[in-house]
């Protein structure tokens, strides 16, 4: 009894930072830039895929493609933010319902072309498999090394974003451009940096998770509405707050799933993030009267 | 005015699509001048100091800094040349504390530098001292001006431009906010103000133009021009507004 309640636990846990993985990327577009990516759900998916087709090619390991396929969505999201986003919003006003049908497109593009890629079956990567005995707990390998990477990237863009005067520069270009040029600040370029590292954030995230959750070209929709709520959850751009939202999505999930099976799950975990919402609409972490 | 040239407008024209809010404007500014620009709403203020800071682009005419071109370069490299700009309605950050938005100011400066230039700030604007970690969203309209001042001197700018500093603060608070900027002058700071409030723009400038249509109807010494009637009628009025025929019939030589 007690045995199944740690294990719950602990796989809640874990499955948290799963979601904290694919959400983290977003949480630096959306959440700190306010730019609305509906295509993060496509570029983590493009992520796991690339990562699928170097491992069945080149018997390449999830953990050497990670930062390839990283680095891979990083020029992406560079083509993306200079060639498109950029000249959307700097066309006038109304560019965020500009941006949102643009990146809507940019979502269909990006699906339909791992369509024609791979096709529309479920793929995924066999790795780490095996479990990690912590006393009567078996830990999933797979699961752990997600988890641990999720929250060693959510530490390292904290303190980025706070701490360093680069990462505070992306903070201030989203809260003022015109106050942040004429600090000298090369706003384009910074955004262009924010847009390429939340777009590498995300097909980092997809290598590693299509070894946990099969992908399919049309996954991508479902992994955007679960990214756009945890950092609404966590309160928007806020890393430590993301992580806290995720890991009450793991916990809810795991413990529902088992208790009522897996339809209540996706229910039970509706009503507790309306729950959120509603007491603290600025979502757990997120501060109060924000601009 | 022996002194080297700062800033040259040469027969500038600027403004939004197509049509040009302010026509054929030249002006120059001499090192350790201080110039108010001062007319009614809509006049052109603004747009005059955003053709400087190239936030839009030029449709006729030259701006020369330094004697040297600023053609196409965006705002942040005329920043970074030496041109401190505050925008009208400031343009903080609201998220961000006093002292991270100073130190945005400096940016390309080594983290010494960034501290000791910070320090320079707070003695400017000693009423910052206590708020250094504040958020700027929190702060009163005076101090947020004061931020917004203080980070345009972040970059140790030759000349310093700004908008309507004064725009929604009461008078004590305008004069205090004249009164630091006048300490900064010592220090051979050259700065273009443009102004609503005409009365405090003269008091503090030694060089005035006076703007309206998006044309200069008025130039000359600041005192001369707080001296003239017409001038004084159309700009001093309790509402703000300029009566345009007394503006036309002051126009000087
Ligand atoms: N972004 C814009 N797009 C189109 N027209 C504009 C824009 N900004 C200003 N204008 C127009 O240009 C003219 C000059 O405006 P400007 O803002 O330069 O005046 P101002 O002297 O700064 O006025 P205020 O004292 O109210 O700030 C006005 O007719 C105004 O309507
Ligand atoms: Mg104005």
């Amino acid at each position: 009894m007690l045995t199944t309640f740690f294990t719950l636990l602990v796989l809640g846990l874990l499955w948290g930072g799963v979601y904290l993985l694919m959400a983290e990327g977003l949480n630096l577009i959306y959440g700190v830039m306010k730019v609305v990516n509906l295509a993060h759900g496509d570029f983590i998916v493009l992520g796991g895929l690339l990562a699928f087709s170097l491992f069945s090619n080149y018997a390449m390991t999830p953990l050497v493609a990670f930062p390839l396929v990283a680095l891979l969505l990083f020029v992406i999201g560079l083509i993306v933010q200079r060639g498109m986003l950029e000249r959307i919003t700097a066309a006038g006003p109304e560019g965020e319902l500009r941006t949102l049908l643009a990146t809507f497109g940019l979502s269909y593009v990006v699906s339909n072309a791992s369509f024609l890629l791979w096709g529309s079956q479920f793929q995924s990567i066999p790795f780490l498999q095996g479990s990690i005995q912590i006393g009567p707990i078996a830990v999933p390998e797979g699961l752990a090394a997600s988890s641990l990477i999720a929250f060693g990237v959510a530490l390292l863009v904290h303190a980025w974003l706070t701490a360093t005067i680069m990462g505070k520069s992306v903070h201030a270009t989203a809260q003022s451009g015109l106050g942040a040029a004429s600090a000298g600040l090369n706003i384009r370029k910074i955004r262009a940096l924010a847009f390429a590292l939340g777009s590498a954030m995300a097909g980092g995230a997809g290598a590693l998770v299509i070894t946990l959750i099969p992908f399919q070209t049309s996954t991508g929709g479902d992994l955007t509405v679960q990214a756009f709520t945890l950092i609404a959850l966590g309160g928007l751009g806020n890393y430590l707050g993301a992580w806290l939202a995720a890991e009450l999505l793991g916990l809810t999930e795991v413990f529902t799933q088992y208790y009522f099976g897996s339809n209540a799950a996706s229910a039970v975990i509706y009503v507790v993030f309306i729950g959120v919402l509603v007491f603290r609409p600025q979502g757990l972490l997120g501060k109060v009267g924000r601009v | 005015m022996t002194s080297r040239e700062v800033l040259r407008l040469a027969d500038v024209s600027a403004g939004y699509s197509k049509a040009a809010a302010i026509h054929g404007i030249d002006m120059i500014l001499h090192a350790g001048d201080t110039l108010a620009v001062v007319g009614a709403n809509g006049a052109g203020k603004s747009t005059l100091l955003r053709a400087i800071m190239g936030q839009i682009p030029l449709m006729q005419g030259e701006i020369l800094f330094d004697a040297a071109p600023l053609s196409h370069l965006e705002t942040y490299r005329r920043a970074r040349l030496g041109i401190g700009y505050a925008p009208e309605g400031r343009q903080l950050f609201p998220d961000m504390i006093v002292e991270e938005t100073l130190e945005l100011g400096a940016s390309r400066e080594t983290r010494l530098e960034r501290r000791r230039r910070i320090e320079r700030m707070l003695e400017i604007f000693p009423k910052l001292q206590p708020l250094r970690r504040t958020r700027c969203g929190l702060l009163s309209g005076g101090e947020q001006q004061m931020v917004a001042i203080g980070r345009a001197l972040m970059g140790e700018p030759r000349l310093l431009v700004l908008d309507e500093p004064s725009t929604g603060l009461a008078p004590r608070v305008i004069s205090e906010l004249y009164t630091s900027l006048r300490s900064l002058l010592v220090s051979g700071l050259t700065v273009l103000v443009a102004e609503q409030n005409a009365r405090a723009a003269l008091r503090f400038a030694r060089h005035a133009i006076i703007f309206e249509d998006g044309r200069i109807v008025a130039r000359g010494l600041a005192r001369d021009l707080a001296k003239d009637e017409r001038i004084v009628e159309a700009y001093f009025g309790l509402s703000g507004e300029a009566n345009p025929a007394a503006g036309r019939a002051g126009n000087l030589p």
